[in-house]
Order: structure tokens, then sequence, then C-alpha cells
């Protein structure tokens, strides 16, 4: 017994000769908290900022030719540019050709069931209004409690005016660039800021035509080449379907704001508290809104909860809208200039969605 | 030198991913945890640190008289 104390108090000691002296206390947890800011730092740099999974191209996803197709809007007699460039191809070929050719609207078509809609062929231009003979755009600002929020009320002629952009043109993670550079580049006349699918590796990102991304996330938005819009839980996610039945956007972000048309208490989310918010509304095939709301501004909008969100679209009269990357992502342009007052200044994100008038451009 | 780093990055890796699971409790769309390729390598790291600091010290304990 003896022989073991003495022995290990000469372990103690030899050790305390050996070992270097040790760092004091205040000095060690300043080194671990530096440690730990920089290991998030490191990780936000590999999961934010560095580029990765660049591609340029998705897998094209066959336009369907079920009943589910949207016929053209509108035809003329000379052959249009594309098969589904109706608008524009009107327009233009009306334009290019000396004689007028006799020109018949699809009573089916979007083109004829929003007719009070569009112009006869000039271009009407405000700052909160566009509309031409293919396309109409009206921008409101609203209030609503403590929330200001701007409501495009959006008429297309063609389902391809409803377009997404990628920052840089090209899909991939880390890449971000402002909404409004993108929606510049993309000569968009309205543009939203999208699911900011690059910030994430899982999330359905289906865009004009073309699959990136087939890893499940969350609630799905989807918008069909017929211009319909579906909100889709992700246990309900069925990919075979809306691949079938002519996906032509997806989005992966969240939550669905409506459930069969009718207002949500409980959401797919929890950042529910006041936020600026960025939307989607859908009434029909060809009509649709985006709101954006702005928040986190004193004084001037809170922002809203997903269930004022909700509550919104359905007094609005959507029958399916779904939340979109919000916050200081949110921000809303017309052209060349931004429409709200994004939450410091926004910041710079991996896609848009915006609507294009193929006739005039 | 290593034995006396290897708490501390353990120090630095759990608080690491405590942040990173209140973040992705408030916002789940930003996608922190789960099924990201950088989240993974972390955790792989992580993994290999407690690992290896867990032997040691089990082995500190057995080594020293009782």
């Amino acid at each position: 017994m003896n022989v073991n104390r003495e022995g290990h108090e000469n372990e103690k000691a030899g050790r305390g000769k050996n070992t270097p002296r040790l760092l004091p206390l205040p000095w060690v947890i300043v080194l671990d908290l530096v440690l730990i800011g920089a290991g998030l730092i490191v990780f936000a740099l590999f999961h934010h900022v560095l580029p990765r999974d660049i591609q340029t191209s998705g897998l094209a996803l066959p336009r369907p030719t079920t009943t589910r197709v949207m016929t053209p809007a509108a035809t003329t007699t000379t052959a249009s540019p594309t098969p589904t460039t109706m608008a524009a191809g009107t327009t233009t070929t009306a334009a290019a050709t000396p004689e007028p050719t006799e020109t018949t609207i699809d009573p089916d078509s979007w083109t004829a069931k929003f007719a009070d809609q569009f112009t006869d062929g000039d271009i009407i231009q405000t700052e909160t209004e566009y509309r031409s003979a293919n396309l109409a755009v009206t921008i409101q600002q609203q209030q609503r409690g403590d929330a200001v929020f701007y409501l495009a009320d959006v008429y297309l002629s063609d389902i391809e005016q409803f377009r997404t952009a990628f920052a840089s043109g090209v899909y991939g993670r880390g890449l971000t660039d402002d909404v409004l550079d993108i929606a510049v580049e993309n000569a968009a006349i309205l543009a939203m800021s999208g699911d900011y699918y690059g910030i994430r590796d899982q999330g359905i990102v289906i865009r004009n035509g073309e699959l990136y991304r087939d890893v499940l996330f969350d609630d799905v938005l989807v918008l069909y080449y017929d211009g319909s819009m579906e909100t889709t839980e992700a246990r309900a996610f069925d990919m075979d379907r809306i691949l079938t039945e002519g996906a032509w956007q997806a989005w992966s972000f969240g939550p669905m704001l409506l459930d069969q048309g009718q207002p949500m208490t409980t959401f797919n989310s929890r950042v529910d508290p006041d936020n600026p918010r960025s939307a989607i509304g859908y009434y029909e095939p060809g009509h649709y809104c985006f709101v954006l709301v702005d928040g986190r501004q004193q004084g001037y909008s809170n922002g809203m909860t997903l269930t004022e969100l909700s509550q919104l679209f359905y007094d609005l009269g959507c029958t399916a809208a779904y939340n979109l990357d919000g916050g200081q992502s949110a921000v809303l342009t017309f052209f060349d200039q931004t429409v709200n007052q994004p939450y410091k200044g926004g910041r710079e994100i991996s896609d848009i969605l915006y609507i294009s008038d193929l006739g005039a451009n | 030198m290593i034995r006396r780093a290897l708490p501390h990055l353990c120090l630095v890796g759990s608080i690491m991913m405590l942040t990173f699971i209140v973040i992705d409790f408030f916002n789940r769309a930003m996608h922190f945890i789960g099924g990201n390729e950088v989240f993974n390598s972390f955790l792989l790291i992580f993994t290999l640190l407690v690992l290896i600091t867990s032997i040691w010290t089990i082995c500190d304990h057995r080594r020293s008289p009782r």
C-alpha cells in the first residue's frame, strides 16, 4: 500500500516536471471561442459561398401531348417561330409581313379568355403597369395591419412567359446574384426572388421545362405546361406523375399557404413570426399573382406571419399559394427598378422567377 | 500536443453541432443539417475526433492507478 502511494506520488512529480505550463483558463476559453468562430466561418464558406455542382443544362422534360397541354392561344396563317411562342409569333409576324394575314384567335386560348386585360397591339407601360397584346402586369402597394405588401397581378397569353432564371445563367450551388441583376440580364418585366435552391442539396428543381434536381425536400410547388399550379406536401409528392402531366417549373421552399383553397393555420415551417415574405398565388391557368411583403422595418412594415399570408391569399381569391424565400432575400422588381424596400437592401440569391413578354421582345 | 488539443476540438465541434441544430430548428429551409454534403463531412470529422478522444481517455483511465 505504501509502495503504491509512493509510486503514485513519484509518477505525479515526474509528470509535473515534463508537462509544459498550462495556459490560464480565460485564454483557453478565448481560444476555444475563436476556434468555434473559425469553424462556423469555414462551414458557411463551404455551405453558402463556394460554387459547386455546376450544370449548364438540366434534363429536358418533354412537353406532354395529353389534354393537359395548353394549345397556343393565338395562331396566324403564317407559322410561328416555334410551336410554343404563339403570341410572339403573332405580333412579330404581323409587323414584319407586308401583306396582312388573317388572324384567328382560339376561343379557348388565354388571349381570348383575358382579352379585356390585353391591348390590341399597343404597349402601355407606366411605373406600375404593363400591358401588351400578350401580357398584363399591374402592381399595387397595399397595407394590411402593420405590413406593407406589393401585389403584382399577372395575366399571360402563354405559359412560356412565366420563366425562371439562375444567377450567372447556370445551375449550381453557391452561385448567387442580385435579383435585379438577374432580372435585367433576362429582360424580365416583373421578377421576384425564387426558392434559393442553391443553399440546399435537396429540393425539387425544375426550371423552364428542364429537371435539375429530383431530391425531395419539403412542400413542392409545380407549375404545369397547361398553366395550372399545384402545391404538394412532400409525403404526397409523386415525381412520375408530375413529369407525366407536364411540369414546366417546380420550386422547393414552402410552405404551401392554402389547403384546397382554404386558409391554413398550421404549416410545414417554423419560420412563422412576422417576416418579409415573397409568395406566389394562383387563380386559374394564365392568371397569377406575386406577393412581396416588406418587413423587419419598424415604422414602415413589420412583415407577415404565415397565417396572415395564407389569409391574404384566401382573401385575394387564389386557389393555391406558396411561400418562397423571404427575409432579406425578398425582392420584387419591375423592369430595371426594385419595387419594394428589401430588408437591409436585400441579398444575393441563386434564382428568380420572372415574367417576360415574348411578343414585345 | 495533439492529446491536449483533442478535447478542445471536440468542444468546438459539439458547440458547432448545437449551433446547426438550433438554426435548423428555426429555419429548415436553409438545410444546415441532414443530407447536406458539407454537414456530412463535418459530422465525419467530428465523430472521428470524439472516437479518438474517447479511446485515449479510456486508455488513460485504465492506466492510471486507482
